[in-house]
């Protein structure tokens, strides 16, 4: 991998249990503010032993919206690709006039997850015979191309936790191809039933607000939400009168190749994607002003993870926002990329939630415990997954 | 930039490998067989074109396959043949990327998980839901490939394969990597079978929704494709992958390449399969081959298979006899007929009006 063009970010959505825009989370962040609680959407068992972050409020725009009879994945994937476009200061004709793509991440929102389907089969219902309008009504990056008229590439990424971080990435390389004039990337889930149960029963799920990289982890909580990336051309660039928000530098993904739900000991598979991601970016480890990390509050992210920041970047400070937001599973890597852009605009980064005991075994790697001030215009946002991928960008804002 | 086709490992109600699908394609019928399912009407057999993955334990030891599902193995075995046809078996790639396409993804194992989820106290198996994550698949072929590049999963219903060549192209292109494995799977479930009885096996026609197709036409499928894609120079027999495209022939014309042959991806479950007339010029010679398959959404990719073996063997194989009446103004192929020089568009039209195409020509 040689180094490649900066793909420009014109616009961002964020909608997540911090806030319903990613300025507003970005404050609720900074106060310190964390909001689990018990899961409303979803029956449990026993009955709310287990913390989520749930978007309590009401937040689509349904005046706004064609597309509505959609599950809330959709929904959340719409509310942040309408904030999105209105960031950028575009409208749906501009979006008309171009070869749009929309390539997204998710776990829930994909054709395979289908619960009406499932169920009204399984109880005996007699449910009508139209397969496609039942798959796609789950799926957000059908149901963005038809709100917004995108006649473009189409691209529903499953690569688990990483499917957010790996859709931004995929989308700039359409861009740089010439493929699509403006790419809608992102990534979206909501709370499900299967994930709370299913993470239960691996025994990797905290029965109290997260706690990532502390010595006392227990595992992660869930959340929900989206974050929607609005990538465009050089060209399409021109007649954007807006700002960017701030550049796709390099993106690198690999797979560790070792357990379908353990990260590799050794790190290898990060190592190599940050690596790829560096060398697409064209930068040095130096230049990293700081590194939103993956950091679930697992034992064995968490403790990998940190060895290999501080191998790679032992002069940069790191951090986790899954202690705001829950782990948004095919989001996240989506929405810690909005909030990297969003800090190194602010040239600030927030304390790592539930962080106070160092491990031992992780330390001298730790992350910040208060909201600190930062120097630099270029950062990493990572991501690991089930079934050992690693997903990794470079972002950066304007010198 | 040239991408070659340098190996394909399929396997489906039409048998197991390429000289199996080739062989389906000289006869022209795959070796149907039904499925039993319980309906509102009572027992029923429904045509179905199900796959076996018997010779999976040629490629991997069976300890390894314990808990792995049909799923999973059908995508580990098209991976397997693939690599064995691309004369790369137990070769160590310098970073290879692996892209997994599915329209339905693991629906017996997900079927079964809505299952335990309506008891009063779920206790899910972690086996079970870590073979639910949509990248499972994925997962388990780098595993037990042992390689560590770039890993994508995409779920596009219809659109998957189309979605999933576009990507394994770019990452060439970028060279991001030496070679792909790039493929899609389905399964058949219950579920699915369901759906068939809605819309061809009901007793009460006034129940079927089934748009005038025969039930012989529209027989369930399950299987899996995949390719060992490369940009070596050496040529391949298989061909070149010339373009690939993803557009909506609803926000504009068809860019549709002039003077190929069509394979058309018709699924006879979607109304669109009858606008391949209205937007191909009228006299493009076409062809569809979902009577060796069956009905599944990556349907597409047993298509590019075919069109490989026809740059192969120089010779395009008589289409299905259904295509007739989706046909319109198109030139059928009726029976076998040389390919010549000509490229081969294998194009599928999606809900919503999207399109997808994969444009194969000799290398």
């Amino acid at each position: 991998m040689h180094p490649v063009a900066p793909v420009t970010i014109a616009g961002i959505g964020c909608i997540c249990s911090a806030g319903l825009t990613l300025e507003k989370s970005m404050t609720s962040l900074y106060r310190g503010e964390r909001r689990p609680g018990s899961p409303d959407g979803f029956p449990t068992h026993p009955p709310g032993a287990y913390p989520v972050f749930e978007i309590r409020d009401e937040f689509f725009p349904a005046w706004r919206i064609t597309e509505k009879n959609v599950m809330r994945t959709c929904r959340l994937a719409l509310t942040a690709a309408l904030e999105a476009i209105d960031n950028a200061g575009l409208d749906r004709d501009f979006l008309k006039k171009k070869r749009v793509g929309v390539c997204i991440g998710t776990n829930v929102g994909s054709c395979v997850n289908n619960e009406a389907f499932y169920v009204s089969h399984r109880e005996g219902g007699d449910p009508l015979a139209a397969p496609a309008d039942r798959f796609l009504m789950s799926n957000p990056t059908r149901v963005i191309a038809a709100e917004f008229w995108a006649g473009g590439p189409l691209q529903t990424v499953v690569n688990a936790c990483s499917a957010g971080g790996d859709a931004i990435g995929l989308a700039a390389s359409w861009i740089r191809s010439g493929v699509c004039d403006v790419v809608i990337a992102g990534g979206t889930d909501e709370l499900y039933q299967v994930t709370y149960t299913g993470f239960k029963s691996l025994l990797i799920y905290d029965d109290s607000p997260c706690k990532p990289f502390d010595a006392n982890r227990k595992g992660l909580n869930l959340g929900e939400g989206a974050a929607i990336f609005l990538l465009v051309s050089e060209e399409t660039r021109k007649e954007v009168h807006k700002k960017p928000r701030g550049f796709v530098k390099g993106y690198g993904s690999t797979t560790d190749a070792y357990h379908p739900t353990k990260t590799r000991p050794d790190g290898l598979g990060l190592k190599m994607a940050i690596a790829e991601a560096m060398e697409a970016a064209g930068v040095a480890s130096a230049e990293i002003a700081f590194v939103n990390a993956h950091g679930t509050g697992t034992w064995d992210n968490d403790l990998i993870e940190s060895r290999v920041l501080h191998d790679m970047f032992p002069q940069a400070p790191f951090f986790s926002t899954k202690g705001y937001t829950g782990h948004t599973l095919g989001a996240s890597g989506a929405i810690e990329a909005a909030f990297t852009i969003a800090c190194l605009e602010e040239g600030r980064i927030p304390a790592s939630a539930g962080f106070t005991t160092p491990d031992p075994e992780l330390a001298p790697a730790c992350p910040v415990t208060e909201n600190c001030s930062i120097s630099g215009r270029i950062a990493l946002s990572q991501t690991l997954a089930f079934g050992g991928n690693n997903a990794v960008l470079v972002l950066g804002i304007e010198e | 930039m040239k991408i070659y086709i340098q190996g394909i490992g399929v396997l489906g109600g039409f048998g197991c490998g390429v000289a199996e699908l080739e062989s389906a394609l000289t006869r022209r019928e795959s070796p149907q067989g039904t499925v039993s399912m319980k309906t509102l009407e009572g027992n029923l057999n429904v045509p179905a074109l199900t796959a076996r993955t018997d010779r999976l334990s040629d490629f991997v030891d069976k300890s390894a396959l314990r808990r792995l599902d049909h799923y999973i193995r059908m995508a580990l075995l098209g991976s397997y043949l693939a690599l064995e046809d691309a004369g790369m078996r137990g070769l160590k790639e310098r970073r290879m990327g692996v892209i997994l396409a599915t329209g339905y993804g693991s629906t017996c194992n997900m079927m079964d998980i809505q299952q335990v989820l309506t008891n009063d106290a779920p206790a899910l198996s972690p086996t079970r839901f870590s073979n639910s994550v949509h990248n499972a698949a994925a997962t388990h072929i780098s595993i037990l490939l042992d390689e560590m590049g770039p890993s994508l999963s995409v779920n596009d219903y219809d659109m998957s394969m189309p979605s999933a060549f576009l990507s394994a192209c770019q990452w060439l292109r970028e060279k991001r990597v030496e070679s792909v494995l790039v493929g899609g799977v389905d399964e058949y479930c219950l579920a699915l079978g369901y759906n068939w009885y809605r819309r061809y096996g009901s007793g009460n026609p006034l129940k079927n929704d089934s748009a005038g197709l025969t039930p012989g036409h529209a027989a369930i499928g399950e299987g899996a494709c995949f390719f060992v894609l490369t940009r070596q120079e050496n040529a391949s027999p298989y061909g070149s992958v010339e373009a690939v495209r993803m557009e909506n022939y609803r926000r504009g014309r068809l860019n549709a390449a002039k003077d190929a042959v069509y394979f058309l991806s018709v699924d006879a479950y979607s109304e669109y399969d009858d606008l391949y007339a209205a937007v191909l010029p009228g006299d493009t010679r076409a062809a569809s081959y979902n009577h060796l398959y069956g009905i599944l959404p990556i349907g597409l990719g047993f298509d590019v298979a075919i069109a490989a073996l026809s740059h192969k063997t120089g010779k395009i194989y008589g289409s299905a006899e259904d295509l007739r009446r989706h046909s319109g103004r198109l030139s059928v192929i009726r029976r076998e007929e040389s390919l010549g020089n000509r490229s081969i568009c294998c194009l599928k039209l999606g809900v919503g009006g999207a399109s997808g195409w994969v444009e194969l020509s000799r290398s």
